[in-house]
């Protein structure tokens, strides 16, 4: 008894796992890949795929990549730039000739990160990666590690002492403006023939240094900084450029350092662009160091911003927003329709197009900074997917977790209409007297962008004479659904059907006989209006690229729906969307 | 043709004078002429011209075309010369350089070593061309009566910051009034390709982690350069990075956290 009893758990547990597969093939959305491949047939290492896809002459497991051990992903280690490429398989490392560390969460010393300073300026950077910067820039390498992000490292970078670090070279006094650090640390060699003397805040161009670098009238910009700068007869900056503070008028200027906040037009709206006289540029503000004309030199500050832009608006350096085409949100998007994300950036307005089949929807702000508003707009993931299995509006509105609104006027029942929803089909009526009429909307896809738009859904009913129940979508009560609906593939056997037909509905209404023929219906007899098939194509065309509906081009057509009463078929006007 | 008056004498050394200075006016024109013409087409420089071209700036002008023609090649091919694994965009084919077939997964990396696999692409492309020039270079120079010895020369491409640097490798011996002896010959290409191989990596590093990248983020690090991000409908996403002043491009793909058109993609 005993053993039969545990044979009967084994074939139990054994039945479980045996039903598991059909059930993930059943849950399972998108192919099932059932082995990995070390290269596919069209070129590709390391993928999860279809047996058949794999290259012969490669290997292949029936498992997933994560699971082998040519495939295993992994970082690989650049020793020459000091690079950690994250998610990289074995075989493709080692082919390559890097360096394969077991390792997923990035906890690998070789990759730890940073602070590599490299002179004035500063690279958040692994340790190899430092050495490499800093051969060549020929700077020694400075290397923190107690420094933990980004925002610091930079901030040391332009926290260092700077001054002027006076030197002889071929027996000259000559002077280079840099940092202590570099200039300490620079030993004799080449032309020079003494080692630096640091003078801290002072500019080579200081009369008291004594120096062979003397003021000019020309300027200059510096890497990794925004302003125009005057440059001295070494070729050395010197202060922000002012045209009132030339050396003739104001010798001083030339003496030490001058921050940017005692400079000519310091938080100025424009960042000074364009101007021919004031070098103060802001980045923040749009402006930066460039060519052009100005009363001394040939340098200015550009501007970076960005005017009379596609939407005719002017945007700010480093701005962004969304474009839309035509309606957005509560289930209005047109079919084909797609969002988009323009950025402002170094004078020029470039278009980013966020993922197709609204996989993706474009959200903007905007930011009140003290000195106007400052619109920022980024793609972020369509989180549609699971607004039908919402029940509770608090659930459906629920922003936290999905994209939805609440559609008042309809519900799903649960049951599903037994019309079909393929696309181009149409169910012929079947006059069901007997029990009553059978109204039936099916939803189906939306076609004819240029293609046809939408999938198919049928409002009403009427084919199947023996159900006499409602299913599908019916009036009243609220329905959660997606506020973005997402694009389908309906011109393709795909799921696009499938997903139409939910918003099918069948509406069976009841009549009562009267003595001599007459009628008088008693149920459900708002199915027979046209606000029926409104709020069903409303619904319909929230779920997708399904429905009577518009496309981009704001041509409408009724393919994507099917409207019946007792099996005749009802003419759906462009009328029926404002419902 | 002189007209003379009868009975008149005539001073024909004034003639002859005036007609030597218009043939010398004529001449300086066309000098003029010329060498405007050579400046505003761009053909060559001037010292160029006027100068022999040295023998071992001969070997580095071997080296000059091939590489160009090399990286005119890849850089709009994600560094590939014949891509394999490649998205097809504006009639070129684009190489993935980190990709996944499957929906919802970040996607695997295919060249992890990007500048290391884009100097052995110029290598195997510019390698044999440089080897045929260097000969025809030997030929030309013994026929002038140079004694020539250049034993089998090894190629080295590295990319590096602002430049490419193409080592010519091997005993270069020559001989005429002089003798010239090198044991390589560098050559420095002025190219943006290292930074856009390391901005790329950087990408590609994003999009194998995170599943997409910010290019706002590259271009206010880099105000010299321009990325753009264009996706496409099966999830694809094509990079075009420019240098804003030289309009340099290199264009690379990815394929990573791909949602699906509607619950299957189909």
């Amino acid at each position: 008894m005993k053993i039969n009893k545990k044979i009967s758990i084994i074939l139990g547990i054994l039945l479980v796992f045996s039903l598991l597969p059909l059930l993930y093939a059943e849950a399972s959305p998108w192919p099932a890949y059932n082995v990995c491949c070390e290269r596919t047939i069209n070129g590709a290492w390391c993928q999860n795929t279809l047996e058949e896809s794999c290259d012969e002459s490669y290997r292949k497991t029936p498992t997933s990549c994560e699971g082998t051990s040519f495939c295993k992903p992994g970082i690989c280690f650049e020793s020459d730039e000091g690079l950690c490429m994250q998610n990289t398989p074995q075989r493709v490392c080692k082919d390559d000739n890097g360096t394969w560390l077991d390792d997923t969460m990035g906890s690998v010393p070789q990759c730890n990160l940073g602070c590599c300073v490299l002179g004035t300026q500063a690279s958040f950077v692994t340790l190899t990666r430092c050495k490499k910067l800093s051969a060549d820039y020929g700077l020694e390498t400075d290397f923190r590690t107690n420094i933990g992000d980004e925002l610091s490292c930079i901030a040391i970078a332009a926290s260092q002492d700077k001054g002027a670090c006076v030197f002889e070279s071929d027996y000259q006094k000559t002077c280079k403006f840099t940092t202590r650090g570099e200039c300490l640390g620079v030993e004799q060699g080449g032309n020079r023939t003494s080692s630096g003397e640091f003078f801290l805040n002072y500019l080579c161009s200081a009369d008291i240094l004594a120096t062979n670098c003397g003021p000019t009238t020309d300027t200059m910009c510096v890497d990794g900084k925004e302003e125009v700068y005057f440059k001295d007869s070494c070729g050395n900056p010197a202060n922000i450029y002012d045209a009132s503070k030339t050396y003739s008028s104001d010798p001083d200027y030339w003496k030490e350092i001058k921050d940017k906040g005692d400079s000519c037009g310091y938080n100025d709206a424009s960042g000074n662009a364009g101007s021919r006289s004031c070098g103060n540029c802001d980045y923040f503000q749009g402006s930066i160091c460039g060519e052009g004309n100005a009363n001394y030199g040939d340098n200015i500050c550009k501007d970076l911003n960005c005017y009379n832009t596609k939407n005719g608006n002017d945007y700010k350096n480093g701005e962004s927003w969304c474009e839309y085409q035509g309606d957005v949100g509560e289930g209005k998007d047109t079919v084909g329709s797609r969002y988009f994300r323009h950025v402002c950036i170094h004078g020029e307005e470039t278009v980013e197009p966020c993922a197709d089949y609204r996989n993706e929807v474009c959200l903007q702000d905007d930011i009140d900074t003290g000195e106007g508003v400052f619109t920022e707009a980024a793609c972020r993931v369509n989180r549609w997917r699971n607004c039908i299995d919402q029940d509770d509006e608090e659930d459906c509105l629920n922003l936290d977790r999905r994209d939805c609104f609440w559609f008042e006027g309809g519900f799903f029942t649960g049951l599903v209409s037994e019309e079909s929803g393929t696309a181009g089909t149409a169910s012929s009526g079947g006059d069901t007297f007997s029990g009553g009429s059978t109204p039936t909307f099916s939803g189906g896809i939306t076609g004819q962008a240029v293609a046809p738009i939408t999938g198919k859904s049928i409002f009403g009913g009427g084919d199947d004479e023996d159900s006499e129940d409602s299913s599908g979508v019916q009036l009243g009560g609220g329905a959660c659904l997606p506020n973005v609906p997402p694009g389908l593939k309906f011109w393709s056997d795909g799921d696009a059907s499938s997903v139409c037909s939910l918003g099918n509905s069948k509406c069976v209404v009841e009549y009562e006989e009267k003595l001599i023929g007459e009628r008088k219906c008693v149920d459900n007899c708002e199915c027979l209006e046209e606000g029926y098939a409104k709020t069903m194509n409303r619904i319909c065309t929230s779920l997708g690229d399904c429905g009577a509906y518009v496309n981009i081009n704001n041509k409408f057509t009724d393919d994507g729906a099917e409207w019946k009463i007792s099996g005749d078929k009802q003419t759906i006007t462009q009328g029926i969307m404002s419902g | 043709m002189v007209r003379i008056k009868k009975g008149k004498k005539v001073d024909c050394s004034f003639f002859k004078q005036k007609k030597a200075q218009l043939t010398i006016f004529i001449i300086l024109a066309l000098a003029i002429v010329l060498v405007l013409i050579l400046l505003f087409t761009g053909r060559t420089n001037l010292t160029a011209i006027f100068s022999p071209t040295t023998p071992v700036n001969q070997i580095k002008e071997c080296v000059q075309e091939p590489v160009e023609e090399a990286i005119d090649i890849l850089k709009l091919q994600g560094g590939s010369l014949d891509p394999v694994l490649y998205y097809m965009y504006e009639g070129n084919k684009v190489e993935y350089l980190c990709y996944t077939e499957e929906y919802h997964k970040t996607c695997i990396m295919q060249k992890p070593l990007l500048k290391q696999s884009i100097e052995q692409e110029i290598l195997s492309y510019a390698g044999p061309r440089i080897r045929n020039c260097l000969s025809s270079v030997k030929a030309n120079l013994e026929r002038k009566g140079y004694q020539v010895s250049m034993i089998g020369p090894d190629i080295d491409i590295s990319l590096v910051p602002g430049n490419i640097i193409v080592d010519i490798i091997s005993d270069i011996r020559i001989v005429k009034d002089k003798t010239e002896s090198y044991k390589s010959i560098k050559t420095d290409m002025a190219s943006e390709l290292y930074d856009h191989t390391m901005v790329a990596s950087s990408i590609s590093n994003w999009e194998a982690t995170y599943g997409d990248s910010e290019t706002m983020n590259y271009m206010i690090y880099y105000p010299s350069i321009k990325v753009e991000k264009k996706k496409q409908s099966d999830g694809t996403t094509i990079y075009i990075i420019t240098d804003r002043d030289s309009e340099d491009k290199f264009m690379f793909a990815s394929r990573s956290l791909v949602l699906p058109a509607g619950f299957t993609g189909q």
